[in-house]
């Protein structure tokens, strides 16, 4: 994929400016906001099972070593094979190896954000493999040939009535020729065109949501179905996963369960949970014949024990995502890299670097409101604090900035000084204004006024009057 | 910032810390300090209208300040709370970014004036004037006549005088 970090702010403009991205918006917001609202409010001990979910994260990745070894030790156990990626290429390579040695000519997809990390698609359909996307939104989005906007629905930027022209474009060749503008319909047909691709398919490639080290287990949410399908019909089922991703045991999962699903789309459970345990046993029906999970570490291990070590707790719930302002006014694309929002403004600065992604640690009011609703309690906005600092520290950027603390420095640590110039500057702006109660005009920070006036101080400064009533008084 | 940062900031500066724990300690703000701590439960002022309050980040989610001004407002005479819809919602300022980043700043600023017109409210409280600075010059530049105000001038029973962005018309 194209990473267009660099121009996060042309970005921005255009999505603000973009109606149709808007009205997607608008509508998806509120959705996702109330939901997980109605489903904490109804769940008195939330906060005590954020609180174990924390501690279970951070004991697992205090031991990760321990927990991946382990893992590993109970997938091969199970028949399985497991591969150790230290980057995006080795683990498209590892892949590509897989699908090569098992003769495979096509490949169906579950929903997986380490693909989208690893560009996986590209690096398949490079070498001649069909490449089939099932989960409805991610679906969308290859036919779009676009990228997701969003962790956990990767269509939220697109509206019904693009979606019905989408369809219609590209499913004519299946002999579904109607524009379908229900939601329901529209669902049905999908199903059906994927229907054959599931059942031809050599391939599939599925996500990780979490691995369960004392089993050996790979555990998968969806609500479409469309994972189980992925892994349990072709041939071969490899899953992609984060080295982080992994837990000591199943009551451990219990608890983080409980806390994505209400935490993502306000639901106790989501519609589908699967531990997948490795390939087809002699005697069962169904299942793969070969199963492979490859570990992707992608500079995770980096951030072990650095400031941003917390990082590595989060779930991929996106309601940080859900409740940012900044999201919720351009959407995910703007980010320019696969990770938006909150978590991807951390995450996409320190795997990318500050120098590719210079905005996206700055572009955030620190509102604080996607620390209050992460279910892992992450300082999100205390690591884009920390990461604005580097970059300072590093000199690249905020020249201007810089020069304007220097100013304002100088000013401050002189008290007399600073009391005698304020005082002089809100008399004389206040002379310039007449009566008028705001400027339509501010030097140096033409950014303000172009969307607002800047309020006129009202001739007095705070200690001036201060002192005046203080007078009266005594 | 005073009261949740200084000592962070201040946090291996042997010389500075004692002194940065020190002031943080002893600040509040305003509304958290008069129920809080001095346990003042009603105030004597009077305001003629209907007010929506502004929850400002920091003191919301860094301070936990919620009910504290809205418990004080209920004691001034005529005034009637209408809250906003989303009352959780950033209003866009954070500080530098309302210059850094205008067209997203710009239209958060806008959200929040069209959710404070929705509550038909005639005036806007708030505890932070860095809020209240960027609404107020975002209420003028609409047109709109709302009312802006520091919660601590109608608690005081000074709102007599013009509110933030108010032509002068004495």
């Amino acid at each position: 994929m194209k990473v267009t970090t660099q121009q996060f702010r042309e970005e921005a403009r255009k999505a603000l400016g973009d109606e149709i991205l808007q009205r997607a918006l608008a509508k998806a917001k509120p959705g996702f906001i109330n939901k997980r609202k109605k489903a904490v409010d109804a769940l008195p001990e939330f906060d005590a099972l954020r609180a174990d979910a924390r501690a279970i994260t951070e004991h697992a990745l205090a031991h990760l070593d321990y927990y991946l070894e382990r893992f590993e030790a109970n997938v091969v156990a199970n028949g399985g094979v497991v591969h150790w990626a230290r980057t995006a290429d080795e683990a498209n390579q590892i892949i590509l190896g897989i699908c090569e040695a098992a003769g495979a000519h096509s490949v169906i997809k579950g929903k997986s954000m380490i693909a989208e990390e690893m560009a996986l698609n590209e690096s398949l359909e490079g070498a001649g493999l069909e490449v089939v996307e099932t989960d409805l939104g991610e679906y969308i989005i290859q036919l779009a040939e676009e990228y997701p906007s969003h962790i956990i629905a990767p269509a939220a930027h697109k509206t019904r009535e693009q979606i019905t022209e989408l369809f219609y474009k590209h499913h004519r060749q299946y002999g579904k020729t109607k524009r379908q503008t229900e939601p329901k319909a529209l669902v049905d047909e999908a199903r059906s065109v994927l229907r054959d691709k599931f059942l031809n398919a050599d391939v599939g490639i599925t996500g990780a949501n979490f691995l369960v080290a004392e089993s050996g287990a790979n555990v998968l949410v969806t609500n479409e179905g469309n994972g189980d399908l992925t892994s349990t019909l072709p041939r071969v089922h490899i899953v992609t996963a984060a080295i982080d991703k992994v837990i000591p045991d199943l009551e451990d999962l219990s608890t983080l369960l409980r806390v994505l699903a209400r935490s993502a789309t306000g639901q106790e459970m989501s519609s589908y949970t699967t531990l997948y345990n490795g390939s087809r046993r002699p005697g069962d029906l169904d299942g793969p014949e070969e199963y492979h999970v490859v570990l992707l570490d992608n500079g995770r291990s980096a951030l072990l024990g650095s400031e941003f070590h917390e990082m590595l707790r989060c779930i991929r719930c996106g309601a940080c995502l859900n409740h940012c302002p900044v999201y919720g006014a351009i959407g995910g694309h703007a980010y320019g890299w696969v990770y938006p929002g909150p978590m991807g403004a951390v995450l996409t600065s320190l795997m990318l670097g500050t120098d590719e992604a210079p905005d996206l640690a700055n572009a955030c009011s620190l509102n604080g409101r996607c620390n209050e609703v992460c279910p892992l309690r992450i300082p999100l906005p205390r690591m884009l604090r920390d990461l604005r600092a580097i970059q300072f520290q590093q000199g690249g950027r905020g020249v201007r900035g810089k020069f304007a603390l220097q100013v304002w420095a100088f000013f401050a640590s002189r008290p007399n000084l600073y009391h005698a110039s304020t005082s002089l500057m809100v008399k004389v702006w206040r002379r310039l204004a007449g009566k008028r109660g705001v400027s339509t005009f501010a030097p140096f920070a033409g950014g303000w006024t172009a969307h607002r006036d800047l309020p006129v101080p009202e001739g007095k400064t705070f200690t001036q009057r201060w002192k005046r009533e203080r007078g009266r008084t005594q | 910032m005073i009261r949740i940062h200084y000592p962070k900031l201040f946090a291996t500066d042997s010389k500075w810390r004692a002194r940065a724990e020190a002031v943080a300690g002893r600040c509040y703000e305003l509304t958290s300090f008069l129920t809080d701590v001095l346990g003042v439960d009603t105030v004597s002022a009077r305001y003629e209208g209907s007010v929506t309050y502004h929850d400002s980040c920091s003191g919301l989610r860094e301070m936990g300040v919620r009910e504290q001004p809205r418990h004080l407002l209920k004691s001034v005479d005529g005034l009637e709370l209408r809250e906003l819809d989303e009352r959780d919602a950033c209003c866009g300022f954070g500080g530098a970014f309302s210059v850094k980043y205008p067209d997203i700043s710009g239209r958060l600023v806008s959200d929040k004036c069209a959710d404070i017109a929705s509550t038909q409210a005639d005036t806007v409280l708030g505890g932070d004037l860095g809020c209240l600075l960027n609404i107020a010059g975002r209420l003028r530049r609409e047109g709109k006549h709302t009312r802006v105000f520091h919660i601590a001038e109608v608690l005081a029973d000074m709102a007599d005088l013009p509110g933030v962005g108010e032509d002068d018309t004495s």
